[in-house]
């Protein structure tokens, strides 16, 4: 989290931040013997995925979702990313606590 | 409600330089976004679309921002409301030049970072390939505008630069192979070919020479810039 957390360097930071995606996505298709997905992406969970899979997997799927308006594909936006922060900082908070539970069993 | 929609095409398809790689560009400047699902964009399921509020445009029209340039070089209108005919159009007449280059190599020095940490993870080698390859792209976008020779398609801004800097002209030729990482995040493309380790850290100390190169340039922009202006304003007194 503290990776994407440079309000000033938009650049940087949403490239950490789809970084974290994959990272997550690729954690969680693992814990289940899934493909990992080479890029980030929504994801995708079979119904019978354990419980605090499904719910990290939530999370990941918001946070990717207010990130296409964050990360914008032509330029990025200090104000934009400085202003959506807040925002994305509880998810991200959220998600921390969610793959720590994962991790764990 | 007020209907306060401006939407331009940019990019290939606005450039006439269309092929099977190409997506279709469009800007959307509105303070209601969700105007965007009108009906108006019968393309709007397979386009790249970059949305704005007038707010923002006219915030990164003050610092000259680099895709206002990019849409005042080659972005063609397609749709205004009545209500803001001919504002887009205004702000990219009266653009000054782009005052945030050096925040933009701060931003791609700590990316080229990132990337050497990751990329030996091969889990994230495709990943960090594709940064690699837009941040590439991104630094040469930046120093053709700077050495006046602007340009913002997909493989042109690298031969740009190489041609002018005498580069090793294999950097324009292994290009496509390494941004075909970019398009396969994107969707754009179904494979690549894998490139080899020794080609990895090649792309890595070519990323630093264009890194060094668009440090200088920005510092000869900066000069020039300034003399312009102290030109100027000697010429006013």
């Amino acid at each position: 989290m503290q990776a994407t957390a440079n309000l000033d360097e938009a650049y940087a930071s949403r490239t950490r931040l789809r970084r974290a995606l994959l990272v997550c996505s690729q954690e969680l298709s693992l814990q289940l013997g899934l493909p990992a997905p080479r890029f980030p992406s929504y994801v995708s969970l079979p119904a019978e995925a354990p419980t605090d899979i499904q719910k990290a997997a939530g999370v990941c799927n918001r946070i990717a979702a207010a990130s296409h308006s964050l990360c914008q594909p032509s330029e990025p936006l200090d104000d934009r990313w400085r202003n959506g922060w807040r925002e994305l900082r509880d998810n991200l908070e959220e998600l921390s606590a969610a793959m720590k539970s994962v991790a764990s069993k | 409600m007020i209907k306060d929609r401006s939407i331009w095409l940019y990019g290939s398809h606005a450039r006439g330089s269309v092929d099977a790689l190409s997506d279709r560009d469009l800007l959307l400047v509105s303070d209601n976004p969700r105007e965007l699902g009108s009906g108006l964009l019968p393309f709007s399921e397979t386009a790249n679309i970059s949305q704005y509020s007038w707010q923002e445009i006219e915030g990164m029209a003050r610092y000259g921002s680099l895709f206002l340039h990019h849409i005042r070089l080659e972005g063609m209108c397609l749709y205004e409301d009545e209500a803001v005919a001919g504002r887009l159009g205004e702000v990219l007449q009266g653009l000054g030049r782009y005052t945030r280059a050096d925040k933009d190599l701060r931003g791609f020095r700590t990316t080229l970072n990132d990337i050497r940490e990751g990329i030996d993870d091969d889990a994230r080698l495709p990943f960090e390939l594709s940064v690699l390859a837009t941040l590439i792209r991104h630094s040469c976008v930046l120093i053709s505008y700077l050495i006046g020779q602007s340009t913002f398609g997909r493989l042109d801004p690298v031969r740009v630069v190489a041609s002018h800097f005498s580069l090793d002209s294999t950097i324009t030729t292994d290009f496509p192979g390494l941004y075909c990482y970019r398009l396969l995040a994107d969707g754009r493309a179904r494979e690549c070919m894998p490139l080899p380790v020794g080609l990895i850290k090649l792309w890595l100390n070519r990323a630093d020479r264009v890194l060094e190169i668009l440090e200088v340039q920005i510092g000869e922009f900066e000069r020039n810039s300034g003399n312009r202006e102290s030109n100027a304003s000697d010429g006013k007194s």
